[in-house]
């Protein structure tokens, strides 16, 4: 029975989180947009787990970074969560408890891009080449971080990052890739599942054409949301609010009376103020992101901004994941559990 | 009739409530002017809260009640965002660099020249009305 392995790294730590982070695993710089962070109701990441369930692979786990551990990943049950300092080499004891099991193909996959792939039909072109590593190669955007390997092939002496760069084979699609390398990718993300151009679809019920509204909602009567449009789980939209232009509300996020939202993602805990004007933008707790202007602005008044995100494990520090200033040292017990 | 000079204030990279008071202890002499002409230049501004917001409002106010202006100049993205947030970016007249919003000072508006002024002047404006404003 095939297995699973994905790969949670965290991102480069510069001021405003768009420089580049060396990749350990898959020897390439670039930054990415955090995979698990929730978007149109789930995460890259629960997504992908999704699929590698659908595809047959019952024995998934997620190898996360030591830096991500205040994380939390909207993971489906069964899926193992190991924190680790080095995802490579703890990648590859992986593929050798799997050879010791005598599985015979692992998914080796980065939690970084988005990519429409049927995880079945990649497996069976691996298991039908014979080859010890294949890689997923899109025609357009070239090689992915997405790897099937022959566990056998692998010894406590090799050095995975190597060995995945040399994969033998590749699986040539030409798909939905979207890699997200920055900000606008995320964007470019919620715009595509919303307008049905990817499988990226949003979770919940389509209460009318292309607006999406999850359980626990609570959308007042004379709040105007415009379609295409995703509003989250237990979200709060108060009266005379404009939801507009492909515009996401993620979970338990709060937007007060009167406030526009357009062309803009708030992602999940956040509530914003009365009266704004959030546009062309990402807001994030404390930080909004606007992407015309290209530039991180931390807002400093919580009647205007603030996370209602109570993360566990730090205490009164709110988690957010566009915290681009505050390194992330530290290790601790990562569970399934929502934090 | 005479008008007071144009004055150019730099606004602090911070402008939070706790920034505001010495802020406004400055700026206040300029606003009791007769017809406060002032520009503020936002290039250093990196953080806003709603106390600084409102005090630029406030500012404004105090200044067109003596028949003055006061404009932004040079506002730095974040400028940009936090008032654009608030919905505010509308109410200031705000320009690239200090130099152009001064000179905005000095235009002549097309109104105040005589109706029967000749073809070339909404271009050139009126040259006898020039010479006496400079």
């Amino acid at each position: 029975m095939p297995e699973a392995v994905v790969i949670a790294e965290p991102r480069g730590q510069d001021s405003l989180g768009q420089g580049t982070v060396s990749s350990a695993f898959s020897g390439t710089e670039k930054w990415s947009f955090p995979a698990g962070v929730e978007l149109l109701g789930e995460s890259v990441t629960a997504r992908l787990f999704q699929e590698l369930d659908r595809a047959g692979m019952e024995d998934r786990s997620l190898l996360v970074h030591s830096n991500l551990a205040t994380h939390s990943f909207d993971l489906p049950k069964n899926v193992g969560t190991y924190l680790a300092p080095d995802v490579c080499g703890a990648a590859l004891q992986r593929l050798l408890d799997a050879q010791a099991k005598g599985v015979n193909a692992v998914i080796l996959a980065r939690a970084s891009s988005y990519v429409d792939l049927d995880f079945a039909d990649f497996l069976q072109f691996h298991l039908a080449s014979g080859e010890s590593v294949t890689r997923v190669w899109d025609e357009e955007q070239g090689p992915l971080d997405l790897w099937v390997v022959d566990p056998a092939s692998f010894t406590e002496k090799d050095d995975l990052t190597i060995r995945l760069q040399d994969a033998c084979s590749s699986y040539r699609v030409r798909t939905y890739v979207n890699r997200l390398e920055n900000l606008q990718d995320a964007r470019r993300l919620v715009v595509d599942g919303l307008t049905g151009r990817c499988g990226f679809r949003p979770q919940g019920s389509e209460a009318r054409p292309g607006v999406w509204i999850a359980d626990g909602a609570e959308v007042k009567r004379e709040a105007r949301i415009v379609a295409p449009a995703f509003i989250g789980r237990d979200v709060k939209i108060a009266d005379q609010c404009l939801i507009t232009r492909c515009s996401n509300i993620e979970s338990d996020s709060h937007i007060d009376y009167g406030t526009v939202v357009e062309d803009s993602s708030v992602l999940s805990g956040t509530y914003v103020g009365i009266g704004l004007d959030l546009s062309h933008s990402i807001a994030d707790g404390v930080i909004l992101q606007n992407l015309n202007y290209d530039v991180a602005v931390e807002i400093m008044d919580p009647v205007v901004m603030r996370s209602l995100r109570q993360n566990k494990n730090r205490g009164d520090r709110n988690r957010q994941w566009l915290d681009f200033r505050r390194a992330e040292v530290g290790i601790s017990e990562a569970t399934n559990e929502t934090t | 009739m005479t008008s007071s000079p144009v004055i150019v204030m730099q606004v602090p990279e911070q402008l939070t409530v706790r920034e505001t008071q010495d802020f406004m202890r400055d700026l206040a002499p300029l606003l009791e002017s007769n017809r406060p002409r002032i520009v503020l230049e936002c290039s250093q501004v990196r953080s806003m809260d709603s106390a600084g917001v409102e005090t630029l409002l406030h500012c404004l106010e105090e200044a067109l009640k003596r028949d003055g202006d006061l404009k932004l100049a040079a506002l730095s993205a974040e400028t940009e965002v936090i008032l654009e947030l608030l919905r505010v970016a509308r109410v200031f007249e705000t320009f690239s660099t200090s130099e152009e919003a001064v000179r905005s000072f000095n235009a002549i508006p097309v109104d105040a020249l005589p109706q029967n002024a000749p073809w070339y002047s909404t271009v050139l404006g009126d040259l006898g009305a020039l010479k006496e404003a400079s």
